[in-house]
């Protein structure tokens, strides 16, 4: 573990993902995947569109949508295992155990509702406060958050909002849960680049003062660099690393790790008129191929890689990879 | 927004204007004399001279077409050629049966088709029962219908009164047969709309913050689809005003539609063209109303380009 | 992080873009598949029926001469439907002439009005639609605020009064319902085109420089085909029933040249002693609107909104 400040209150618990599937259908978008995130760090899940990622983060929060399942597996936040959950239990444990914090946050609140509103009616259905109670406890929130007037904005509808003050209210309504796992699924993708760096400093700020815990889904390594303590890589449905942040930048043992370091680093630092790097091939579409998910795609790939699924192994303190050439990388 | 609103007024002026327009340009390029029709074959050329002259009718066209204007504008829709009386008084007079089967159609159609639309919107797979009757209720013209319910309620059950008067027990029949009719058109839209709210990614926001189904769908979703309901409640006013000439016919209802029909057949041009005009007036009045109540519901419909 | 293949961008996939987690408003291919084959059994069903009527009315003089249609008979009023006696199929009207040579000749009447009507409006619409959407300026608003007009009068009060003015028969109903429908086809239209053109391909065409009514008949209409065929459905439909509604209230076609309009106007007078004098040409009536909207219905089938997924289900 790298970085584990000392909370000024402790508000996260720790998550354990042990062997958890998802399927839609006939189709397996997450395998055996088993993750431990510590109370009041960061965990970063890296990959491709398709490789799993937002449908771990949809698991955990227990919001997967219609059609897809969990067909093994568990998740247990604290001492609630959320996939045991049915019911009424559920519906208490959402928002309350794991908040979610979605992408598109412009869709994700309701526009014909009051923005301090939505707010307000986690306060009173969850505690039973009363509607004056809640609105006061909405408008802290909103200033919590960092915005301005939060009077004013309370009264105003999503649709009168920036992009970067509508994910500060979804933001706002996940903290009002006081939530013991915060799942963020590319909340600064939609946003410019300031604005993008104001909400993740936001939600830094946020997390040293409460020790959230944290599961936060990107595509952009940078992202990864500013926030995680941890770093899960997921493809094809699979975990293929976990590491801390610092092991990852400095020594990812999966060459599917390696490969999306290269092309990052190909795409922030090459000069003017260099190409950029990319993997070739293209993730799976329609469910992976046999062995190791990466095998078509891999530069190192034998003959063992398209048969036998290599599982994650332990390569060093902290720090497991699912490669059946591991030996040979350096 | 409330330069919206002005805009969108002087549009619905302007529509009404065009219809007077359209009125005029069709009676006067039309052949055929309107004092014959008036006096009889037999009339005398003096009476023929007289009449023509009241009606302005050897004047040349611009000076006929102000006049009407003028006159259309200060409320004189005319004379019914065949009672003598004012067209716009006979409208009025017949116009409370119309808005009361009008009224009465809507209830039934908002209760009946938004019920059925929420509970197929709500059901994960679609009913074909349901769907049946709904392409059944679709394909059957509202005398169809009309003549169905007359047969069955009013002769071979005789449940309901069809003498021709106008209390509430002779309305039931033309009200549920109009109502029957735009069900299925408001179940479409209830559901299509609640189907797209509950796919939607704030409906999910609802779920993650572990609100009961009820909660949900009454707060979150039925805000959400008011506005298309809206919507197709001013676009029924259009649709009420022509179905009820064949229920009013049918159930012999004392409305508007009826009287138009009987003006149709004494082909009595000034109350059959003020009748439409009159019609197009509540249509653009009735669309103003639904656009400034769904301004009030539906924040992004205030926004919206006129 | 030695051996990466690098390779240009050009020929292989991204590596990261923005990914959508999964969402219920995606229908999976396999739902949407079932929705087509159950769009394409509904629309074919309406197609067959609109064809068996066409073809019955197609037998009008195997059914009788337009001569037999007109004799009535004191002594054969309102006779029940059955074969054998007197040789009238479907029995007799109240005056006493054969009811199934008179539906197949008011179906026959019906169908030319509803066809005609629903080609020459939809044909109608269309132009302006196309016109005022894809050429845009004054002109448009122009076209649109006429458009606003016609829509805003209400159909059957209105055509009543277009009917004491255009004249009665065949060729005034025709002209009646036209006016009357047009302009909703015209307002689909329009909406479609404009919708149409913000697309990047046509843009992207004006861009280039292709001439505008290249970029029209290559781009737009080939997209505005799938309308028109949902649109002519619908309109169909709606035609059919203004058109023998009119006809019903004394508009149409008149007596004694049987259409089914006029012969519901017939049958509801005598309904109470010879209902089947009502009800042939009601069910007649009821399946050339079902025929059409069958087809509506099946072509708006292929709409996977209908199959969208709600979270309450999850």
């Amino acid at each position: 573990m790298t970085t584990a400040p000392a909370p000024a209150a402790t508000l996260g618990s720790e998550v354990t993902i042990d062997r958890l599937s998802v399927n839609y259908g006939d189709f397996t978008a997450l395998r055996d995947v088993s993750l431990t995130v510590p109370a009041g760090t960061t965990t970063a899940l890296v990959g491709e569109s398709g490789s799993g990622k937002s449908t771990l983060a949809l698991a955990a929060g227990r919001i997967l949508p219609p059609g897809a399942s969990i067909s093994g597996g568990s998740v247990t936040v604290g001492d609630t295992e959320l996939t045991a959950l049915r019911g009424k239990a559920l519906r208490e444990a959402r928002g309350h155990t794991a908040a979610y914090l979605a992408q598109d946050a412009s869709a994700a609140l309701n526009p014909v509702i009051r923005v301090g509103k939505q707010i307000a009616e986690v306060h009173q259905v969850r505690c039973g406060a009363s509607r004056a109670e809640a609105a006061e406890l909405a408008r802290q929130g909103l200033a919590d958050v960092g915005i301005p007037d939060p009077d004013r904005v309370a009264r105003l509808y999503p649709g009168a909002l920036s992009g970067g003050m509508r994910q500060r209210v979804i933001i706002a309504i996940a903290l009002a849960f006081r939530p013991q796992l915060l799942i963020a699924d590319e909340p600064t993708t939609a946003l410019d680049v300031t604005v993008q760096a104001d909400i993740l400093a936001l939600v830094s700020r946020l997390q040293q003062q409460c020790g959230l815990t944290v599961i936060w889904i990107t595509h952009d390594m940078s992202v990864v660099a500013e926030l995680a303590d941890h770093v899960a890589v997921l493809y094809g449905g699979r975990l293929v690393e976990h590491t801390d942040v610092l092991t990852l930048f400095e020594g990812a043992r999966h060459p599917y790790t390696q490969a999306l370091l290269t092309c990052f680093q190909s795409g922030r630092f090459a000069g003017p008129k260099q190409p950029f790097t990319t993997i070739s091939g293209s993730p799976p579409v329609a469910g992976p191929p046999g062995g190791c998910p990466f095998h078509p795609r891999c530069p190192q790939a034998d003959a063992r890689c398209g048969t036998e699924l290599p599982a994650p192994r332990r390569v060093g303190h902290d720090h497991t990879a699912a490669c059946h050439r591991l030996e040979e990388t350096p | 927004m409330a330069r919206r609103i002005a805009v969108r007024i002087l549009l619905g002026a302007f529509t009404v204007l065009a219809v007077v327009l359209l009125t005029f340009v069709l009676q006067y390029v039309v052949p055929g004399d309107p004092a014959r029709s008036i006096a009889g074959p037999k009339a005398t050329p003096e009476v023929l001279k007289e009449i023509r002259g009241q009606l302005r009718l050897d004047d040349p066209w611009w000076s006929q077409l102000g006049h009407y204007l003028s006159s259309v504008l200060q409320g004189d829709l005319g004379t019914s050629y065949s009672n003598d009386r004012p067209v716009l008084s006979l409208i009025l007079e017949r116009l409370p049966a119309t808005a009361a089967l009008a009224a009465a159609a809507l209830v039934v159609e908002l209760v009946l088709g938004g019920l059925w639309g929420m509970w197929e919107a709500l059901r994960p797979k679609r009913s074909w029962l349901l769907a049946t009757v709904n392409v059944g209720l679709l394909s059957m013209p509202v005398f169809s219908l009309g003549f169905l319910l007359l047969l069955l309620f009013g002769y071979q059950l005789p449940i309901f009164p069809i003498d021709g008067g106008s209390g509430p027990a002779q309305l039931v029949l033309p009200a549920i047969t109009l109502g029957l009719m735009g069900s299925p058109y408001y179940a479409n839209v209830v559901r299509d709309s609640m189907r797209e709210a509950l796919s939607s990614s704030y409906v999910r926001t609802a779920v993650s913050k572990g609100l009961s189904r009820r909660r949900i769908v009454s707060r979150h979703v039925l805000r959400n689809i008011a506005s298309p309901v809206t919507t197709l409640i001013g676009m029924d006013v259009a649709v009420f005003l022509s179905g009820v000439v064949f229920v009013e016919k049918i159930f012999a209802w004392p409305g508007i539609g009826q009287m138009q029909t009987e003006a149709f057949a004494d082909l009595d041009r000034p109350l059959l063209t003020g009748t439409v005009i009159v019609a197009a007036a509540l249509v653009v009045t009735a669309n103003l109303l639904v656009d400034l109540l769904r301004s009030a519901i539906d924040p992004r419909a205030a926004s919206e380009a006129p | 992080m030695s051996t990466v293949p690098v390779t240009p961008p050009t020929a292989t996939a991204p590596v990261a873009t923005a990914a959508s987690g999964p969402r219920p408003d995606q229908p999976r291919p396999a739902a949407r598949a079932t929705a087509r084959t159950a769009g394409r059994r509904l629309w074919l069903t309406g197609l067959c029926l609109l064809g068996f009527l066409v073809v019955l009315a197609l037998c009008t003089p195997l059914a009788g001469s337009p001569y037999t249609i007109h004799t009535d008979s004191l002594t054969s009023q309102g006779l029940p439907a059955g074969v054998g006696e007197n040789g009238h199929l479907l029995g007799t009207d109240a005056i006493g002439r054969d009811l199934f040579a008179r539906t197949l000749f008011g179906l026959r009447a019906t169908l030319i009005i509803a066809l005609t009507a629903n080609l020459t409006s939809v044909a109608l619409g269309a132009v302006v639609g196309l016109v005022a959407g894809f050429y845009r300026g004054w002109f448009e608003q122009v076209l649109m605020r006429i458009v606003d007009v016609f829509l805003s009068v209400p159909t059957v009060l209105s055509g009543l009064a277009l009917a004491s003015i255009v004249g009665r028969g065949t060729t005034g109903i025709i002209i009646v319902v036209t006016a009357l429908y047009w302009a909703w086809t015209a307002r689909l239209v329009h909406g479609e085109t404009v919708r149409l053109r913000g697309r990047g391909f046509v843009e992207a065409a004006l861009a280039h420089g292709v001439r505008r009514h290249t970029a029209l008949r290559r781009h737009v209409l080939p997209h505005l085909s799938t309308i028109l065929l949902n649109v002519a459905a619908l309109n169909g439909a709606a035609v059919v029933v203004v058109g023998a509604g009119l006809s019903y209230l004394g508009a149409g076609i008149q007596p004694p040249t049987p259409e089914l309009g006029n012969m519901l106007a017939d049958g509801s007078s005598s309904m109470t002693y010879a209902p089947h004098t009502l009800f042939v040409p009601l069910v007649l009536v009821i399946a050339t609107v079902l025929a059409f909207v069958l087809v509506a219905e099946g072509l708006n089938r292929r709409n996977p909104l209908s199959e969208r997924r709600s979270w309450l289900d999850a």
